[in-house]
């Protein structure tokens, strides 16, 4: 069975790749910050594959999907604040999400085209002032603080994370693998295809698309549920439009419909954006220094990272608009054919 | 005998355009009914109509149901009325272009796979063996149209007469009892609207169908089409035999003018 051998492959792939992250984790190879920014783009890579799923595959453009994150993470956060053993706590926040995605798709999902990216950002940004104004609850714009992490003691906190992150990643992967290699996975295409064709061969457009939601809610709440207790400390601003955006930058850029790009694009954008955060100080010397001006103190690249981020995503446009490896996916068994000719 | 598709007094209407109004049908089962126009008249409405994508401002649906009880499917959503056994193809080729030739088929049969979501994410029995039974249920389907060497192609791929072709294979295997093809034949030419007419005679017999075709090939139209319906301006302006039809005046003025009756 081909599907059941990808499948096989893809958990011993995970298995293997987790198990040598691990012993480099043990080894002191890879050292705490390197191992908080390979965590940062599990949860990036989670909520992106989340985002495909409804957007690259069933081709309902969203906007919203920081504010998911923020749910979850929200959810388990004040849970966990509350005591709420842990496992509980990561479920609840996101059954929470994947609830609040339903309750949205409902309405919105019966209109047609672009009324859903509207109806996404605004929910998006309606979650944010939200948080915002109920303070009580959240800890409003100053932020939902000490948030009880993966480990009792704060330094091994980022080893302890990736224990549950890493995991949740191959897991979410599987699942949308899963779920697009079966008949209501080609349906979801189908619909992307063509809306009314699929309708006329009997499909509950409808009904296929709010799965498709809420599944998407679901996964997007997971990785904010394990956001919460990874950062410690929740505040609004990160899940602005800007965040959300983000996401899409990482399918788009990954290629709308293949989960091997987005796994890639969300590492690569991940360490991206880092690189540029903390590196950009010098750059922006270097680069004023090239204009002559050796204190390099007019020239900040730091809010340039976004500017960056645009630009590639014109020029992707430009040269290569299906994304950098458009629907094609990574499969064992093609390997395996090729091997054997 | 009772009809397995009865229509009554069905009415368009969009603002004050009445597209289609006091449509009357009557579809035995076995029969081969066609329905032409010039353009414009309302065809493709009344299949709207039939199929869910329109809700008709008035009148009634009825479908003979597996016990041959009829029942109104007027105003039901395309999907119900799709899997109550509406099937149907469209005029210009809507197709699922980037899916393979299998994939395109197996949407069809969507309704009718035996697992659910849950065993679809984790992967469990009967998930491999139906996925496989499916795939050769819809093999030995592409094969009775010989298309089964290419169920891996894109669909988009396919050259024009087969994506056709595969546009009605698709609607089979939703298993209708009533198929609607909206002008199988445009885009083709001469030699492959002739191969058409065999194939849509060799369907309607093997599949045991009732087919209602809008096509504006006469040479099609007359030759396989055992009674007609002529449409204009969304009022039905004559029934019957082909020959009666291709001999009815109201029909010529219709299509040709006024002039061509009397020349």
């Amino acid at each position: 069975m081909r599907i059941l051998k990808n499948f096989s492959f893809l958990l011993a792939v995970s298995a293997v790749l987790f198990g040598v992250i691990e012993a480099l984790i043990i080894l002191g190879i890879v050292d705490d910050y390197s191992l908080q920014i390979i965590c940062a783009a599990g949860i990036n890579i989670m909520v992106a594959l989340s985002l495909n799923l409804i957007s690259g595959f069933t081709g309902q453009l969203a906007l919203g999907h920081a504010g998911f994150l923020a749910m979850g993470a929200y959810s388990t956060g004040i849970l966990l604040l509350a005591q709420v053993p842990f496992p509980l706590a990561i479920l609840l926040g996101a059954l929470l999400t994947a609830l609040l995605g339903f309750l949205i798709g409902f309405p919105a999902l019966r209109l047609r085209g672009d009324y859903l990216a509207i109806v996404t950002l605004g929910v998006g940004e309606i979650i944010r002032v939200l948080i915002i104004n109920l303070g009580g609850l959240t800890g409003g714009s100053a932020g939902l603080r000490n948030i009880p992490g993966y480990a009792q003691n704060i330094m091994v906190n980022n080893p302890a994370a990736f224990l549950w992150i890493f995991p949740a990643v191959a897991i979410a992967l599987a699942l949308v693998a899963n779920l697009i290699q079966s008949s209501q996975g080609r349906v979801l295409v189908s619909i992307r295809e063509d809306e009314v064709a699929s309708q006329a061969m009997g499909v509950n457009i409808f009904g296929m698309k709010l799965m498709s939601f809420t599944v998407s809610a679901f996964i997007a709440g997971l990785a904010g549920a394990l956001y919460a207790p990874f950062i410690g400390y929740l505040a609004p601003g990160g899940f602005d439009f800007l965040r959300s955006v983000f996401f899409v930058i990482i399918v788009v850029l990954g290629g709308m419909g293949s989960l091997t790009g987005t796994i890639l694009s969300g590492l690569g954008l991940t360490f991206l954006q880092e690189a540029l955060r903390t590196n950009a100080k010098d750059w922006s010397q270097a680069v004023a220094g090239l204009f002559g001006s050796p204190t390099g103190g007019t020239l900040d690249l730091v809010p340039m990272s976004q500017v960056l981020f645009g630009l590639v995503l014109v020029l992707l446009m430009i040269f290569r608009p299906e994304g950098l490896l458009g629907s094609y996916e990574f499969r064992m068994t093609k390997l395996l054919r090729r091997g054997q000719k | 005998m009772t009809p397995i598709l009865s229509v009554r007094n069905l009415l368009m209407q969009f603002g004050g355009l009445r597209a289609v109004s006091d449509f009357d049908l009557d579809l035995f089962s076995g029969e081969l009914v066609g329905l032409i126009g010039p353009n414009g008249a309302g065809k493709t409405t009344v299949f709207n109509m039939l199929t869910g994508v329109y809700v008709p401002t008035q009148g009634t649906i009825q479908l003979a149901n597996p016990r041959g009880e009829l029942e109104n499917i007027a105003g039901l959503a395309p999907h119900k009325i799709t899997r109550k056994g509406v099937a149907r193809t469209f005029q210009n080729i809507r197709l699922f272009k980037s899916m393979t030739v299998w994939e395109n088929v197996s949407i069809a049969r969507h309704s009718q796979v035996p697992y659910s979501l849950a065993q679809s994410f984790l992967r469990l029995p009967p998930f491999g063996r139906a996925e496989a039974q499916l795939r050769q249920e819809i093999q030995d389907l592409l094969a009775i149209f010989k298309i089964d060497h290419k169920a891996d192609w894109r669909a988009s791929n396919l050259p024009y007469g087969e994506q056709r072709k595969l546009e009605i294979v698709r609607a089979l295997a939703a298993k209708p009892s009533v198929l609607l093809l909206d002008e199988p034949a445009a885009g083709m030419n001469p030699q492959e609207t002739l191969e058409l007419m065999d194939l849509i005679r060799f369907v309607k017999e093997r599949f045991q169908l009732t087919v209602l075709l809008i096509e504006h090939d006469m040479n099609l139209v007359m030759g396989i089409c055992e009674r007609l319906l002529v449409l204009d301006y969304g009022k039905t302006i004559a029934k019957g035999l082909p020959a009666e039809i291709r001999a009815n005046p109201v029909v010529i003025k219709a299509y040709l003018g006024e002039d061509a009756v009397h020349a």
